[in-house]
């Protein structure tokens, strides 16, 4: 392993960038063999969501986000910032969010249900402000969960297809520029929580969320599409500042094959702690922060956008054409710490061997919840703004329709887990939810567009071999029908000193008619 | 030769965090009417037929000095210091129409444009469904043809429960000023069930639900054309 210097900086940054959750290190070489490709294609896995074409020029954005370590430590917060983070996601992609789905899985325990109650406060608070109708979900409960409740949330969004951002920096000279909430400790190691099993964790690691603040972030970030000043946009998401500015220079390198890198002046970045260390300012994952890559000439007018939604904004840095990735620390303690551009090779996929032909089976009885449950839940959510419900959570199945009245057609959403059969048969579990979904999909006369799954399993020793088996069963299904997987998101570690979770594989498909 | 229906010119208020902005938007333009948004910072408005406060979270229902500073959570009360409403209110006093949706409602109370107090559901819970509303006094925009009628109406909101002192509740029944009215379940515990009520000159209406989330949109609109176009 090559590191340019031995001080705190890099070592720290190395541990961040090649945590589980960032560089999915030990589910790669499986989520390879998923289809992407289709001729309804728009924007395959990679990019913050996936897009499929609806017809008429317009594209639907899509991408589904688990927060479950949040939510079971800090059930309202963990929950509230996974929407806020699956919302970004979206609009990041320049696509107007218009329907969220939410998957519960809960134990069964008495502290299940206040997490449940704190979760959907959670989720109702974030997702009501923001004005983004929550159309759809489910409830199960069973004691694999007791320990690991699962809180997966879908966001879809609709976009000109010729609108489309990416999180790309292709130019030498463009801003590096800050907007959003200030950066403060919150979040700070949040990226390898999410690789940890749950008895070791700390409160601090999770994020507050602010819905008001996101609502401004989407607006503005919306008015820019179609202007031609930017050049692209990235969520600080995991691993905040230093992976997002490292993100859009590494997929613009792919992208032009010019040798770019990034400076970043840490002292221009706006902070809500006092004293705060490089190494904490690079990782927070504070919420609400958008890292915009700027077209230089465009800047007065791009800073102007933001101030009239009252944000904050900072240029805190550019690219440049040194292949380097610079830090600088001004001031009386200052110093320069300059990594190469490709991280890959700082930090090698660790390939980890786990048992990959058993895996560890749970029994136990998973139940729906009840109708008169699920209603209590629904209420607390606005599952009409927009105008566009068609089917929404008031009527049973699980689907929703949307109106797309810009192009005279509906959106078809159906989504789909099987835990019970997922534990004794990973393949057929994964089958089934797709078969479902697919049926449903046909029997609304909607043409499938494309997938987007959460693969909730255990600990890799308990349940790698699980996972293997349903990439490989869902890739097949992906084949043989010809629906592409345009985006999905793996929690893996969902489980608790001895025990993991039964294997949670969500699937959610969407169609068009 | 055809007859060309008169195009209504509404204004739709644009709040920070208002979120029903683009659904009031279309709500008229579907029926092939002009509606364009007007920003808070405004400070005239153009001659127009209606103005329209959308629902939503406008300032995301806090108080605060800084949108990234600390602040407190009353809905609608920030709006009360923008340019528009001083617009507004001058508006009103010349006879100018408001419809005020859900937070539109909120805001207009707090303005003192509309009486009551509306406040944190009994539930302690935001609430959404479709719910059954009947239209009483002297109906939506005035409206005969809606009177008595019971239409399904979309609601959300946390802070919907609309309370008013025994004396001022009567005076506004007896000058017919409650215009609709929960009808089977109340959602939020509002006295007497009501869900809207208009100002004494009845050119200000106030309401929770949302008439262009509702099925029967149409229905809503045609009061509109008739009132603003008689």
């Amino acid at each position: 392993m090559f590191l340019p210097d031995t001080t705190e900086i890099p070592r720290a940054l190395a541990e961040a960038m090649a945590s589980e959750h960032t560089s999915y290190k030990s589910t790669k070489r499986f989520l390879k063999e998923l289809p992407t490709k289709g001729s309804r294609v728009v924007v395959e896995p990679g990019e913050n969501a996936g897009i499929v074409d609806l017809g008429g020029g317009w594209g639907l954005a899509m991408r589904i986000e688990s927060h479950n370590h949040p939510s079971f430590i800090r059930p309202y917060s963990g929950a509230a910032s996974g929407v806020g983070g699956i919302l970004r996601d979206i609009f990041t992609m320049g696509a107007r969010p218009i329907a969220l789905l939410d998957i519960l899985r809960f134990g069964t325990n008495k502290n299940a249900k206040r997490l449940l109650q704190e979760v959907v406060r959670g989720i109702s608070d974030y997702g009501n402000c923001i004005g983004v109708p929550v159309v759809g979900g489910d409830l199960y409960t069973d004691a694999t969960y007791d320990h690991n409740c699962l809180v997966n949330v879908a966001a879809f969004g609709l976009v000109r297809i010729k609108d489309i951002v990416y999180g790309r920096a292709e130019t030498v000279g463009s801003d590096l520029i800050y907007v959003g909430a200030r950066t403060g400790r919150d979040g700070v190691g949040g990226a390898q929580m999410a690789s940890a099993t749950l008895n070791i964790l700390d409160e601090s690691a999770i994020q507050e969320a602010d819905p008001y603040l996101e609502k401004l972030l989407l607006e503005a970030c919306l008015e820019l599409m179609g202007t031609g000043w930017l050049e692209g946009m990235q969520d600080m998401g995991a691993a905040g500042l230093l992976c997002s500015t490292a993100e859009v220079v590494m997929r613009g390198r792919a992208l032009t094959g010019r040798n770019l890198g990034a400076c970043v002046y840490l002292d221009k970045v706006p902070t809500k702690a006092s004293r705060m260390s490089p190494i904490e300012m690079l990782l927070s994952e504070s919420q609400e922060r958008m890292m915009i890559v700027g077209r230089r000439e465009h800047r007065a007018k791009i800073l102007n956008v933001f101030k009239r939604w009252d944000l904050e904004t900072r240029v805190i840095g550019s690219v440049t054409n040194d292949g380097r990735y610079t830090i600088r620390y001004p001031g009386a303690h200052g110093k320069t710490v300059t990594l190469p551009m490709q991280f890959d090779e700082i930090f090698p996929d660790l390939d980890e061997e786990w048992p990959l032909t058993s895996w560890q089976k749970q029994g136990g009885v998973h139940k729906k919840a009840a109708r008169t449950e699920t209603k209590d839940i629904w209420h607390q959510y606005d599952w009409s703004v927009g105008t566009r419900t068609v089917k929404g959570p008031n009527e049973p199945g699980h689907y929703a329709i949307l109106d797309i009245p810009e192009i005279k057609k509906e959106v078809v959403i159906a989504w789909s887990s099987d835990e019970g059969r997922s534990d004794t048969s990973p393949a057929q579990g994964v089958e089934h939810a797709f078969d479902t979904c697919l049926a449903r999909l046909h029997a609304l006369k909607a043409t499938p567009l494309g997938i987007t799954n959460c693969l909730n399993f255990g600990h890799p020793k308990d349940s790698m071999g699980a996972f293997a088996d349903t990439t490989r069963a869902l890739a097949a299904r992906a084949r043989k029908y010809k629906v592409p997987i345009v985006s999905g998101n793996v929690s893996l570690y969902n489980a608790h000193k001895n025990h993991s979770i039964k294997s949670t594989p969500v699937i959610v498909m969407v169609g068009v008619r | 030769m055809t007859e060309r229906k008169k195009r209504i010119r509404a204004l739709v208020v644009r709040f920070p965090g208002s979120n029903c902005d683009f659904d009031t938007l279309r709500f008229f333009r579907r029926f092939g009417h002009e509606a364009e948004f007007l920003w808070y910072k405004e400070r005239s408005i153009p001659r127009v037929d209606l103005v329209v406060l959308p629902g939503g979270f406008a300032f995301g229902d806090r108080v605060y000095a800084r949108a990234t500073d600390a602040y407190a959570i009353n809905p609608g009360v920030q709006a009360l210091q923008t340019p528009i409403m001083g617009v507004l209110r001058t508006y009103a006093k010349r006879g100018g129409a408001i419809l005020g949706i859900c937070n539109g409602f909120q805001i207009l109370v707090h303005a003192g444009l509309l009486p009551g107090t509306l406040v944190r559901n009994k539930s302690g819970n935001f609430f959404c469904d479709i719910v059954s509303c009947k239209v009483t006094g002297q109906s939506f925009f005035g409206d005969v043809r809606l009177a008595g009628k019971t239409i399904g109406i979309p609601v959300a909101h946390g802070y919907g429960r609309y309370l008013l002192a025994a004396r001022e509740r009567a005076k506004l029944e007896r000058e017919n000023r409650i215009f609709l009215r929960y009808a089977q379940e109340n959602p939020n515990g509002s006295d007497d069930g009501i869900a809207g009520v208009v100002n004494e000159s009845g050119t200000i209406f106030g309401m929770m639900p949302h008439p262009e989330r509702s099925r029967d949109a149409g229905v809503f609109m045609r009061a509109i054309e008739k009132y603003v176009l008689a």
